[in-house]
């Protein structure tokens, strides 16, 4: 009898990531571990029993795709909260977009001075660059640039990642208390895990964080051009 | 029923998204798009919110749960950096708070800049 075919189950996949979020909420319910949430507590769960047994990680990622098709549709909903706070959007239409843009060209010069001084150059650098935009776009742009899309994906998992687990010290320490600016900063650096993170938090902080992400993501493509021109020199 | 409708209009938006930027060669990711689109389908009063409330409040608690597969998947592919590991992950952290940093700034900057109407 062969076993191996079975952790391919689509329903290992998905039992196991449902069930090992679901062990994170609970535990998270009557106490916050800071830094800890329940996704990642499934991830490292996941990973750990990955390891342990040595089930490859296409077999998990048989189920696992079919709950990833599903960020799409996650995205998609983010305009039920920005409709909902459209009038908040209107009043504050400029100081999101060009918070929004100022953070674009933050990311480009920052990411670009701290390879300079950490000496990360070539396919590593091009791929690191597009790390404040979301997936798809930040994967394309890298493509276009000479970059490797997986590490392009990693240096952006790491970023959102890092990024979600800061926002609150980030947050208190550079007094960004209005639920707006901290939507926008959120969304910017951090996209969809960060959104995730504070729609836990409020609507409007979610709206605007999801926002975000899609007019970063837009001021990033019309930015490509000067990019690829920068990057050439 | 109600699910399943809900489910049912977020696949056509998201398939229509698909279909726009294979057709156009547009440059932005169907899922944005399909952002944009059901925006525009809720401020004309194509789509009701009570045409997709409870799907929408769903996925929007549950967010962080359907990227766990994909961030497992990553850590699989961490092996690739090798040695530059450490400078790759700082200078994405250390780039991530500056970009959280100037985009909170500012946002609440140009809130205070003077113009018509209340800033909330």
């Amino acid at each position: 009898m062969n076993l191996s075919a079975l952790w391919q189950s689509p329903f290992f996949g998905i039992g196991l990531t449902a069930l090992t979020y679901f062990a994170g909420a609970q535990l998270l319910k009557r106490r916050r571990i800071p830094f800890l949430t329940p996704f990642l507590i499934s991830v490292l769960l996941v990973c750990l029993l990955l390891g342990i047994t040595g089930i490859p990680y296409e077999s998990y990622n048989e189920g696992g795709s079919l709950i990833s098709e599903f960020m799409a549709p996650a995205t998609v909903i983010l305009a039920l909260p920005v409709y909902r706070q459209r009038e908040l959007l209107k009043r504050n239409l400029l100081p999101v977009v060009g918070g929004i843009f100022l953070g674009v060209l933050c990311s480009y010069f920052s990411t670009f001075l701290l390879s300079l001084l950490f000496g990360v150059r070539g396919e590593l650098f091009l791929s690191l660059l597009p790390h404040s935009v979301t997936t798809p776009i930040a994967t394309a742009l890298s493509g276009q640039i000479g970059g490797v899309s997986s590490l392009t994906i990693l240096g952006l998992m790491i970023s959102g990642n890092l990024g979600a687990m800061l926002l609150p010290l980030m947050r208190k320490l550079f007094r960004v208390h209005d639920p707006v600016a901290h939507g926008v900063a959120t969304g910017n650096c951090s996209h969809v895990i960060g959104t995730a993170t504070v729609a836990a938090e409020g609507e409007v902080e979610g709206a605007f964080s999801g926002l975000s992400i899609g007019v970063a993501g837009l001021i990033t493509v019309l930015l490509v051009p000067l990019l690829l021109k920068g990057v050439s020199l | 029923m109600k699910l399943i409708r809900q489910l049912g209009l977020l696949a056509l938006i998201l398939f229509v998204s698909e279909g726009a930027v294979q057709l156009f060669s547009l440059p932005i990711p169907a899922n944005v798009l399909g952002m944009v689109l059901l925006f525009v389908l809720l401020c004309t009063g194509v789509v009701k919110e009570d045409d997709i409330r409870e799907t929408a409040d769903f996925f929007y608690q549950n967010m962080a749960f359907f990227l766990v597969p994909v961030t497992c998947g990553l850590l699989v592919e961490a092996g690739q950096l090798g040695g530059s590991a450490l400078a790759f992950i700082l200078i994405a952290l250390v780039s991530t708070v500056a970009v959280y940093l100037v985009t909170g700034r500012a946002v609440l900057l140009l809130q205070k800049l003077p113009r018509k109407g209340a800033r909330r």
